[in-house]
């Protein structure tokens, strides 16, 4: 079995300014950039906004590749914002015609105004990815939702949810590959015949993993008992990522130039 | 916190004990009148065959079972009592079979972690905790690891290491050797040999393994639910027909110390790894 290093989301760990800002500060920084993209009204408000942005990634020491990773997931949609915007139906002037269809200056302006839009919005929760751990975002999730839970939102316990599935993901890929290793040599074909063929031949494959999965769940919930485990309640945190003035800096300064530049701009 | 304990005989103690799976107590019985007492300092074995009750008898300990007659005492504490429920449970630490179905953390430091943040334990103190049971169990350094990157034996120190956070003075380990290999088992064994005297935890190891009762002060024999044997490994290791009747095999090197012990070599019945061995017929 080979130790196979299954990266978990995006994470890239190295040590930056970016890094070191709390979890729960950096949260609130994309919430206050993701409204001034909203408030923006021209292309110079979007200019601004790419400028930070552009800012921040030189900040944080991620290479520039890794950011723009998250704008393929989005190309079509960026596509389609852009010609659904940009084509018209007999228009008076174009820029180019395909028969009745045709591309007009002024649709292809609003299109590229909201393509943008999305791009900046897709990298700027990409770099909050590549910059925080899953962990840190599971434990300012905490922190987000814990003044809910006098209205039955069990924080505590969600948080602890995500950990565990974070936990178990590289675990169960490597089960997954093992079970498939196995059923491999004993005739299964996974990776030949058609798709319909090639779905049947992995359900064996789930049915064995979700066992387990089943019976994993009942022995880690005997140990989580075991070590006194009893929902959020009472429960305390060695790391609690506690909010150090200058992550209130960070946030209330960041946060507030970023809508000043939505409004104005 | 402990109330009660006004009585407090400390150990962990079973008198007469019975434990039936089905309610009601129709059928056949898991446990059967069982005595004994797991004290401070003091290593003890529990040995069988499959089905012998060994981790029925473990998960009583700290009341994951409630026993179906008979008591249970932790320091004088009733596990089966629910106020009493997390007092007796950080008393009596657990370490289970399959070290990949007790990890909770998505790193080392996080599991380690976990019991004291369940306790309440404050932050400064949970830290203090974290590294000195990563150190008691030698897995200093390996704090920001990931644990799917540890060897089996190394997660098994680790699932010892989050037991030791919560400061129980009894750990009881559920067959925590039967997925390792024989070095992580040696390392297994070697940390328990420790825990218990050197650090003065009470310690039961439960095990299908006879070979492992050589670190062990006293071994209990399980056999179909019943206390066949207490006492000394060397009397059980000398007795033949008890081990055949409980369904246990000694090891090939203990047929082999045998026969070298009817040939006049002065060798321990304890001697029950190769290294053992050599190192017996050494000096």
């Amino acid at each position: 079995m080979s130790p196979a290093r299954i990266a978990i989301g995006q994470y890239v760990p190295v040590d930056s300014p970016v890094h070191r800002l709390n979890a729960l500060a950096k949260m609130g920084l994309v919430a206050a950039f993701t409204a001034a993209l909203f408030l923006v009204h021209g292309f110079a408000g979007l200019a601004a906004a790419g400028a930070v942005l552009v800012a921040a990634i030189a900040l944080s020491r991620v290479p520039a590749a890794a950011a723009a990773r998250g704008v393929s997931a989005v190309a079509v949609i960026v596509a389609f914002t852009l010609l659904a915007n940009g084509l018209r139906w007999r228009p008076a002037t174009a820029l180019v015609r395909v028969g009745p269809l045709a591309l007009d200056a002024a649709g292809l302006r609003t299109g590229s105004f909201f393509a943008l839009r999305i791009l900046l919005l897709v990298i700027a929760t990409t770099l909050l990815t590549l910059t925080t751990s899953p962990v840190e975002i599971t434990e300012a999730l905490e922190r987000i939702l814990r003044p809910l839970r006098p209205l039955g939102v069990p924080a505590g316990e969600l948080a602890m949810t995500l950990t565990i599935a974070l936990r178990f993901v590289p675990t169960t890929a490597e089960e997954t590959e093992r079970i498939v290793t196995a059923q491999s040599m004993r005739g299964a074909r996974l990776d030949s015949g058609g798709p319909l063929a090639r779905v049947r031949a992995w359900v064996p494959v789930l049915i064995a993993v979700f066992f387990n999965l089943f019976r994993r769940a009942d022995d880690l919930a005997v140990a989580m008992e075991s070590r006194c485990y009893h929902g959020g309640e009472g429960r305390t945190s060695m790391r609690m990522s506690k909010m150090r003035s200058a992550d209130w800096v960070a946030l209330l300064a960041g946060a507030s130039m970023l809508i000043a530049m939505g409004l104005m701009l | 916190m402990a109330q009660g304990a006004g009585t407090a005989v400390s150990g962990v103690a079973f008198e007469d004990v019975s434990f039936s799976y089905s309610a009601g107590g129709a059928g056949r019985s898991a446990l059967c009148d069982i005595t004994l007492t797991l004290s401070s300092g003091e290593l003890l074995a529990v040995v069988g065959a499959n089905g012998s009750g060994k981790s029925t008898l473990a998960r009583l300990c700290n009341g994951l079972l409630v026993a179906s007659s008979g008591v249970v005492r932790v320091d004088g504490l009733d596990p089966a009592d629910p106020d009493l429920t997390w007092d007796v449970r950080s008393r009596v630490a657990m370490v289970f079979q399959d070290p990949d179905n007790q990890i909770v953390g998505t790193v080392v430091e996080d599991d380690v972690a976990f019991g004291p943040e369940n306790l309440g334990v404050p932050a400064d103190e949970i830290r203090r905790r974290v590294d000195a049971a990563l150190a008691a169990v030698g897995l200093a350094g390996f704090e920001r690891r990931e644990p799917h990157l540890l060897s089996d034996g190394q997660k098994q120190r680790l699932a010892m290491a989050s037991a030791l956070a919560m400061e129980p003075a009894y750990l009881v380990l559920d067959e925590p050797c039967a997925m390792l290999d024989p070095e992580g088992r040696a390392d297994v064994l070697a940390l328990a040999d420790a825990l218990a005297h050197e650090r003065g935890h009470g310690v039961l190891l439960v095990t299908h393994d006879i070979a492992d009762v050589a670190v062990a002060d006293r071994v209990a024999v399980l056999d179909r639910g019943v206390l066949s044997f207490l006492g000394d490994p060397e009397d059980l290791l000398s007795d033949d027909a008890a081990l055949t009747a409980a369904g246990l095999e000694m090891p090939s090197i203990g047929v082999l110390a045998a026969l070298l012990r009817e040939s006049g070599f002065d060798v321990p019945r304890r001697a029950l790894t190769p290294e053992a061995l050599v190192g017996a017929l050494w000096h």
